[in-house]
């Protein structure tokens, strides 16, 4: 029985092997993605380390108080299909989901709102402050959350629209 | 006549078992196996967990997002099936000291990103020095492999 024993040139050599066979398999299954990476362009960092944004919360009495001509944009960050159901009055739809497509045509709107205020069905949804971060990241930087959403607003039974 | 074995020698014996070493093939390919999978159906996102531990520059960070969870499969595969189990034992041991350097250098700077070790899931969030215990705990089986496996009789009978 050998003590044991370093691994010598011997090993080292398909190790090697793998290496580069990892590297071309990587590389052939790039090239037949369909949607290929380039290789040495640098990448746009995303995810959950690019913003540590906080955004300040609003209450439904400042919503309430928000209406036309006060320069604030309630935003529904919902499903248009939810929006269409019932929304907070004066809320423009600007649905996460669907934020590529309906962020261009709202744009010039939004960027000339003095404030933008942004909910989504209640607490416990992300959709609001997502979509704040969205917005964030494309310039607006006037933006504060209505937490209680949705279900807040129902709660206190306040009229809607549809 | 009678040969008495030392300590090490019987430890050494022990070691060198073949269920032992066959186990350790499994568990240690088994992971970078399992690992590998969801890294290599979502290169993109790969790359932007290598980018955000702002380790490489921007423009180097695509290749290894592509070659790594490979090198990762078929390192994995040779060491199940038994196929050069020292090497690539020696080269999966390799990557977790990597992986425990790159964890280690963010504890350390306090940058807290998806470790994206098993998923490219944003939410493969752990604390780092969970992580860093978790690469030594996969680190054993690949010891066990590298110094005492048989250069001969490689494959699983």
């Amino acid at each position: 029985m050998a003590a044991p024993a370093l691994p010598g040139w011997k090993s080292v050599r398909p190790m090697l092997g793998m290496v580069v066979a990892g590297l071309l398999l990587g590389l052939a299954a790039n090239f037949f993605a369909a949607k290929p990476l380039p290789l040495f362009r640098a990448m746009a960092k995303a995810g959950p380390a690019t913003p540590a944004v906080h955004f300040s919360e609003v209450d439904a009495d400042f919503v309430m108080g928000s209406g036309a001509g006060s320069g604030t944009l309630l935003l529904d960050a919902r499903a248009a299909a939810a929006y269409r159901q019932g929304h907070i009055p004066g809320a423009v739809s600007l649905p996460l989901g669907e934020f590529a497509q309906a962020f261009p045509p709202l744009a010039k709107r939004l960027r000339e709102a003095r404030m933008l205020v942004a909910y989504c069905s209640g607490p416990n949804c992300n959709d609001s402050r997502d979509l704040a971060l969205r917005l964030w990241e494309r310039g607006l930087k006037n933006l504060l959350l209505y937490k209680g959403g949705m279900e807040d607003w129902n709660e206190k039974g306040l009229v809607l629209d549809r | 006549m009678k040969r008495v074995l030392s300590w090490t020698d019987r430890a050494a014996r022990i070691l060198a078992a073949a269920p032992l070493q066959a186990l350790c093939r499994l568990v240690l390919g088994g992971i970078f196996i399992y690992a590998s999978l969801d890294k290599i159906a979502h290169p993109g996102e790969f790359a932007r967990i290598i980018a955000n531990y702002a380790i490489l520059p921007d423009f180097l960070v695509t290749l290894p997002a592509l070659a790594l969870p490979w090198v990762e499969l078929v390192a994995g595969l040779c060491l199940v099936i038994g196929l050069w189990p020292r090497s690539s034992a020696l080269l999966l041991s390799l990557l977790l000291l990597l992986f425990m350097a790159a964890l280690g250098v963010n504890a350390l700077r306090g940058i807290s990103m998806s470790c994206g070790c098993f998923s490219t899931s944003a939410a493969d969030t752990e604390k780092a020095y969970v992580l860093v215990i978790r690469d030594l705990l996969i680190l054993v089986p690949g010891l066990v492999i590298i110094f005492f496996a048989r250069e001969k009789s490689n494959r699983i009978s």
